[in-house]
């Protein structure tokens, strides 16, 4: 696919067209992230009423304040693992521009990746960084520097995944034209099994154990569950391999899958 | 009929993609029944209501909010505005109101629907059930849908206007769809106002689900369809005043 560092000049510039776009609408922008809040904060809400009927202090390992912080953070993770590259790749196919991006010299996967970042450094730092800071205030949760290395290494492999993921996925278009239900259909399933509808390990424990060798964990509930302190060193050790692991295949995938899709493409010209 | 005959056609076209939307349109009811019954599996009860009553209200939103879908998609409708895309239409010698409630039909919709009405009845054969709230019911779950549709109208203009696009009015229906899946006094009393007045899920089916089980006594269900009927003529007239400042963005 070629190296992401040459005529990085190029790939800058996509990447400052799309940085603009990102904030050309900014009062869906900050609906956006008030309704993104909404959703963590109905969470809280029920999470309340589940634990007064359950009187206990503890679910599974998970005190209330402790669940509420779970949820922030899953969206915090949710946010800066978004990936659009799906949509750029799907776009492209729909308005045939896929076929005058590939005479170009420029590389083509990276440069939907590209594309994909601005928009994801722009809810990263408005977003996922106060909001991690905001849970941290109301949570008290202890961000040692110990964790917070071990944070920015789970976020590495996660934000890897969910793009070598996002590619994967928009390169369906190509065969499809309409991902949108493939799409869904995906998220849902990867929301459930990443922990995004609940902590992983409120499931029944044969499946958690399954899913730590799965890359799904590594890509929200593990990363969540370090910062709280809820999880054992070798839940972290096990899902921080099989992440490293799922990049490799998935990476090798996506190369040959490209190589093969990429004679396939016919555009509807006009 | 015409129109849902053609959706339906459309839909069917692309026969992988209409696999993948009805698989699609089945999860999102597992994936609601599913943290219904987790969170039943680690407390005895929400807000005092039980399992099967939960699972009744979240379907019973399924339905509501579907059946809306099934008619048009708000999302939609902000941003065909945006680019123009419905200005041959409104141009026609018919109702306004008709031509944007029946702009898209989302017929995969109907699938959904289906899911959310076996979960309903599977629920509903584990609570007690008299004929008199059942019909008392059913009628305030048509009124209270019914005002909710005009209301995502309205919310539809708003977003065209404010936003310029249909992103807005996708969240917030996202986000009433998640807090419609459990029993409003969660929210606390505000919430609970909000959800009935300002958001006006609660009137769809959250009362609905609680006169059909015997908990909403006369007067309160008066109030509500009083409340129901005054919501609906303030987001109609808002509508039809927020289309009459509508330009065309196309061109």
């Amino acid at each position: 696919m070629g190296s992401p560092f040459r005529n990085w000049r190029v790939y800058l510039a996509f990447m400052s067209i799309n940085l603009k776009t990102a904030f050309t609408y900014k009062g869906n922008f900050i609906m956006s992230l008030v309704l993104r809040v909404g959703l963590g904060l109905l969470m809280v809400f029920v999470w309340t009423a589940v634990f007064l009927n359950a009187k206990t202090s503890t679910i599974r390992g998970f005190t209330l304040p402790q669940m509420y912080a779970y949820f922030f953070l899953l969206s915090a993770i949710g946010i800066t693992t978004m990936s659009s590259i799906r949509l750029i790749i799907q776009n492209d196919v729909q308005q045939g521009k896929i076929a005058t991006s590939l005479l170009k010299p420029i590389n083509y996967p990276l440069q939907t990746f590209y594309s994909s970042i601005p928009m994801t450094v722009v809810w990263s730092v408005f977003v996922s960084i106060p909001l991690v800071v905001l849970i941290s205030i109301f949570v008290h949760f202890n961000l040692s520097t110990s964790v917070l290395l071990l944070l920015i290494l789970e976020m590495a492999i996660a934000i890897s995944l969910a793009n070598i993921y996002d590619f994967l996925l928009g390169t369906l278009a190509i065969n499809f034209v309409n991902i949108w239900g493939i799409a869904g259909v995906f998220f849902w399933t990867t929301s459930i099994l990443e922990g995004g509808v609940m902590p992983l390990n409120l499931f029944p424990t044969i499946l958690n154990k399954i899913l730590m060798f799965t890359p799904f964990p590594i890509m929200g509930y593990t990363p969540a569950a370090t910062v709280l302190g809820t999880v054992s060193m070798n839940y972290i050790t096990t899902t921080i391999l099989a992440g490293l692991f799922w990049i490799a295949v998935l990476l090798v995938l996506s190369i040959f899958r490209w190589r093969s899709v990429v004679r396939k493409i016919t555009v509807v010209g006009g | 009929m015409k129109k849902s005959y053609y959706s339906w056609k459309t839909f069917f076209a692309y026969r992988a993609q209409a696999v993948i939307w009805s698989v699609f349109s089945l999860l999102h009811v597992f994936v609601t029944v599913l943290i219904i019954t987790v969170l039943y599996q680690v407390s005895p009860g929400i807000a005092g209501w039980s399992y099967y009553q939960v699972l009744l209200l979240s379907s019973l939103g399924g339905i509501a909010f579907y059946m809306i879908y099934y008619f048009f998609d708000p999302s939609y409708v902000a941003s065909t505005l945006r680019n123009g895309g419905i200005d041959a239409e409104l141009t026609r010698p018919v109702s306004k109101f008709a031509v944007i409630v029946t702009s898209n039909s989302s017929v995969w919709s109907l699938i959904t629907i289906i899911g959310n009405l076996v979960v309903l009845v599977y629920a509903a054969l584990h609570v007690q059930i008299t004929i008199i709230s059942l019909l008392s019911s059913i009628a305030l779950f048509v009124l209270g849908t019914i005002t909710l549709l005009l209301f995502l109208l309205m919310l539809a203009l708003i977003s065209y206007h404010v936003f310029k696009e249909g992103n807005f009015v996708g969240r917030v229906l996202t986000f009433a769809q998640d807090a419609g899946n459990y029993p409003l006094p969660v929210y606390g009393t505000i919430g609970q106002l909000a959800f009935s007045l300002a958001l006006p899920i609660g009137l769809a089916f959250y009362y609905p689900s609680q006169i059909l089980f015997g908990e909403l006594s006369l007067s309160s269900f008066i109030l509500i369809i009083l409340a129901c009927i005054v919501i609906g003529i303030i987001t109609y007239k808002s509508f039809n005043f927020l289309l009459s400042r509508y330009t065309s963005g196309g061109g």
